[in-house]
């Protein structure tokens, strides 16, 4: 078992997402992050559109509403979602472990928290996105297996490399109430000469869920283990070697 | 962010939205605009068209200073992709250079920012290429990244078009004499092309002095 040292580490994004019972009031969200401005460099509204088209006359209506503030570091590596409906951090690569992670988050969770009335956490989402990026021609790749231990199974035939799939996993977790999501899929890869796979996982909690502060955050810190687990059991010792080329 | 926008698509996810959430609405946008460029769908584009500019958050008439913004952070992101084989002094560097070309107070109404398929090939070529010294960075007027290193008079510049083609132009002195060549090439070639003159060894590497302060 690897503890996260690789020497490039796949990791794409990390995310920790905490989700409110109830929508808190934008006013609520955007104060928290006037609050934590000053830890990043960009401040950005977020924003939905509804939109109604009849397609017979052609007239349309379109709704804009306003469900958050996304602030990011001057990198745009770090980025805090401070939204009506919870709150979200996120890490892009190059990503600095899970200490410097989790301790930005916290930081900002407690002020997000500060700013809110009332806050019940009813879902916590710890999600990790890897990229293996395989040395080969697109179009050319063979023996899924050499570098996942999941992948779709294909009867015997003649069948060209894999150009492409797509699969997800959907499975309750028997440890601490979790689900776990794993997407995985073949991409165009960002090198020359590469193909690349994905492999997503999303430890959930939705039940359970401590009330005190520091109860919910050594259950995150196990969700965070949890996925360790999975992606150790998901990847090969070939993709192992790939990250530490 | 990009491997997430091409499972999305095809994918009914049960878990949380990310912070990619914008990107990929972006990406939905995009698709359909060009879904209806097609020109059998002629009939349709003057009702929808005005539509998806007011839904989106990108229309084609956007302000430059929002373009020059939108471009940088697409830029910085895009490079997050890629990280793991960039050391994080380069990546610093090259970011700064990125803030100063995109700077607002250096373009003029008009100008077109440089394109994400321009800064895609860059970002491979630089891939393959490994400098140990960060390109100077410049814009063509029709939005394509150019990419420069310069050691005295000798020049290495790299105009960056769409599908990983670049055009090179070296301008150095060989034995005493002037000599300047220019060409266009896949990427992938690019290393063959420029060997006869020593790129590594001529703009790459870091100058002694410099050298010994990035240690």
């Amino acid at each position: 078992m690897n503890n996260g040292q690789y020497k490039r580490a796949p990791i794409q994004e990390a995310i920790i997402d905490l989700r409110l019972d109830t929508p808190c009031s934008y006013d609520a969200a955007a104060k928290a992050a006037r609050k934590a401005k000053g830890e990043y460099f960009y401040s950005d509204p977020e924003g939905i559109n509804e939109v109604t088209l009849d397609t017979l006359t052609g007239k349309h209506t379109s709704k804009q509403s306003q469900t958050g503030v996304k602030l990011s570091s001057l990198d745009r590596a770090d980025v805090a979602l401070f939204r009506i409906n919870g709150f979200t951090s996120a890490r892009l690569a190059p990503y600095f472990g899970w200490d410097n992670f989790c301790a930005r988050t916290r930081r900002d969770w407690n002020i997000y928290k500060t700013a809110l009335a009332h806050s019940k956490v009813v879902r916590i989402g710890v999600r990790y996105v890897n990229r293996i990026d395989i040395p080969t021609d697109p179009g050319a790749l063979r023996n899924l297996e050499n570098y996942l231990t999941v992948f779709p199974n294909l009867p015997p035939g003649q069948f060209a490399p894999m150009t492409a799939y797509n699969i997800q996993v959907v499975r309750p977790f028997l440890v601490d109430n979790c689900n776990i999501i794993i997407n995985s899929g073949l991409i165009p890869s960002p090198l020359l000469n590469h193909m690349s796979l994905v492999l997503d996982i999303d430890v959930g909690c939705d039940s359970h869920i401590p009330i005190k502060d520091a109860d919910m955050w050594e259950l995150i810190t196990r969700m965070r283990a949890h996925k360790n687990e999975i992606f150790e059991g998901c990847i090969t010792d070939e993709s192992r070697r790939i990250f530490d080329q | 962010m990009s491997q997430l926008e091409s499972l999305k698509p095809n994918l009914l996810y049960a878990g949380f939205s990310s912070s990619t959430s914008v990107g990929v609405a972006s990406h939905a946008l995009a698709k359909a605009r060009k879904a209806i460029d097609e020109p059998r769908n002629a009939v349709i584009q003057s009702r929808v068209i005005p539509m998806l500019d007011e839904i989106s958050n990108t229309p084609s008439h956007k302000a430059l200073p929002e373009k020059l913004y939108d471009a940088l952070a697409s830029f910085k992101i895009r490079t997050a992709g890629v990280a793991r084989y960039l050391d994080s002094a380069w990546r610093a560097k090259f970011f700064a250079g990125l803030d100063r070309l995109l700077d607002v107070e250096a373009w003029e109404i008009g100008d077109s920012p440089p394109t994400d398929d321009s800064f895609s090939t860059l970002l491979r070529a630089l891939i393959l290429l490994r400098p140990e010294r960060p390109p100077g960075l410049g814009a063509s007027h029709d939005g394509k990244l150019l990419a420069a290193w310069t050691v005295g008079r000798d020049r290495l510049t790299l105009e960056c078009l769409k599908n990983d083609r670049v055009l090179w132009i070296v301008s150095c002195s060989a034995d005493g004499e002037p000599e300047r060549a220019a060409g266009e090439v896949h990427i992938s070639r690019l290393s063959d092309v420029l060997a006869p003159y020593n790129p590594n060894q001529r703009w790459f590497q870091h100058a002694p002095q410099e050298a010994r302060r990035q240690s």
